[in-house]
């Protein structure tokens, strides 16, 4: 009996110890537990960029329903002008949009560019969107450009260019995102081509390096996929490369850029770059996005 | 001696059993909402996912609220909150421990003032607080309610010059919630 006593007062001291370690986790762990079972929840990627465009290529983003976004951009003219021409800037090319979000999946847009007085719409549909249970956003993008410069074309049909594309997107992470895009362009009369219609296939890809909370490194390549016969249509233009930094200032997005393109709709920068980046014909350029609320409360 | 041991055992162990089947509560239907009443825009925003545990025996508590299923009207205004100021991505959690101070009888039908005291942890900064709240009985159901402000400088979210006029330093958290017995 005697012999019982410490190994119980152990047992006892044991059990005591034991105690407020349990109570500790206990309603964490209970917590947990009563959790178990349910379904996860599921939680769509956020924020892979932090506009809808990576400079100029569309990437994933998507405006969300009711969102509506001025955008108003400029391209200037050559680094390499010189003084005369102030470096580019007394050369402004123009774009002005508007954006809607009528969905969570569907963006729409129109614009009007001073190059080549060009009217051009989008859209922009999610197929695949991240998130917990998705690698990646898939994301369709058709758009019609008009050429309203007079005597462009002898009917209306030949002022038209459309491009399609897929964009294959993921936020790899908090600080990389990469998009990939091929593109169909197709254009109905190209003065270069002796009038005929063209068609091209380019592969766009590019990502961003977010760098503080609000900044952002973006760059883009346009890999035109030369066609199988020569043509001067294709051979006379440039790969577009592109980078340029996103500012996030609240509602407002300034993407400043460098690119040797100066298009800003999706003909133009896809297949219809001139300027080399090795000859120093590099564009300085800035998109400045305004984002307005307008839809209903969300619930 | 053995018979004995073996009692104390079997007793300590079944205390112990009983003590986990004690009197624990869940939280069902949260509603937390929290405004800031800011120079230019008034935000406000919603979260239904708000988890939490109650044990009436030993008078604790835990909240756990996921960051990002709080929704805003505006959806830019949700990703900055998100990405900009909250980090949820590195805090997904807010959370509350702690313990219950004052009377209360669940039995009894009425409204009980109570004080949770404990650490509140919102974007990775921990700070003990002593928030009011109410729980009411009636019929055999329990929910509670509270109100509270959060200095938003308390917790270390920053918010840049150029917004702070669109963004109020304090925010005012309200928090609703009915009390289901767990049983497990």
């Amino acid at each position: 009996m005697k012999t019982n006593k410490p190994f119980l007062l152990i047992f006892k001291l044991l059990l005591l110890l034991s105690f407020p370690v349990f109570a500790q986790d206990d309603l964490e762990d209970a917590l947990n537990e009563s959790e178990k079972g349910k379904e996860k929840k599921k939680e769509y990627t956020t924020a892979a960029f932090k506009s809808t465009r990576l400079i100029n290529l569309h990437n994933t983003e998507r405006l969300a329903k009711g969102a509506l976004e001025y955008r108003i951009c400029h391209r200037f003219g050559k680094l390499n002008s010189g003084a005369y021409q102030l470096w580019g800037l007394d050369q402004a090319e123009i774009r002005f949009g508007f954006e809607y979000g009528l969905s969570d999946w569907i963006h729409l847009g129109v614009g009007r560019s001073s190059y080549q007085k060009t009217y051009d719409a989008f859209v922009k549909a999610a197929i695949l969107k991240q998130s917990n249970f998705m690698p990646l956003s898939v994301s369709y993008m058709g758009s019609v450009a008009v050429n309203t410069i007079k005597d462009a074309s002898p009917d209306f049909n030949g002022k038209l260019a459309y491009v399609n594309q897929i964009i294959i997107g993921s936020k790899l992470n908090e600080r990389i995102s990469l998009v990939l895009v091929p593109t169909f362009v197709h254009r109905n009369l190209v003065a270069d081509a002796n009038n005929k219609s063209v068609s091209n296939i380019a592969l766009g890809f590019g990502g961003r390096l977010k760098m503080t909370k609000r900044l952002t490194f973006n760059a883009e390549y346009i890999l035109r996929v030369p066609p199988q016969t020569k043509s001067t249509a294709f051979d006379n233009y440039k790969d577009a490369f592109s980078m340029g930094i996103d500012i996030e200032t609240g509602g407002h997005v300034f993407q400043l850029t460098f690119s040797n393109s100066r298009g800003m709709f999706d003909k133009a920068y896809l297949v219809e770059t001139t300027g080399s980046w090795g000859a120093g014909d590099i564009h300085f350029g800035f998109n400045l996005i305004r984002n307005f609320t307008v839809g209903g409360k969300k619930k | 001696m053995k018979k004995h041991l073996f009692l104390i055992f079997n007793i300590l162990i079944w205390s112990f059993l009983t003590a986990k089947a004690q009197d624990r509560f869940l939280l069902e239907n949260t509603n937390v909402m929290f405004f800031s009443d800011g120079i230019i825009e008034d935000i406000e925003a919603t979260s239904k996912d708000t988890k939490g545990i109650v044990d009436f025996t030993k008078n604790e508590f835990l909240f756990k609220i996921p960051i990002k299923s709080f929704k805003f009207a505006s959806a830019l205004m949700q990703e900055h909150f998100n990405e900009n100021y909250l980090e949820s991505d590195k805090y997904p959690d807010g959370t509350f421990k702690g313990k219950i101070e004052g009377s209360y009888d669940l039995k009894k039908d009425g409204s009980y003032s109570v004080k949770a005291v404990g650490d509140l942890t919102i974007h990775g900064v921990t700070q003990p607080r002593t928030i009011v709240s109410t729980i009411h009985v009636k019929e055999g159901k329990a929910n509670l309610e509270s109100k509270f402000t959060i200095k938003v400088a308390d917790h270390k979210i920053k918010i840049p010059s150029v917004v702070i006029k669109n963004i109020a330093e304090e925010v005012e958290v309200t928090i609703k919630a009915d009390l289901k017995k767990y049983e497990k």
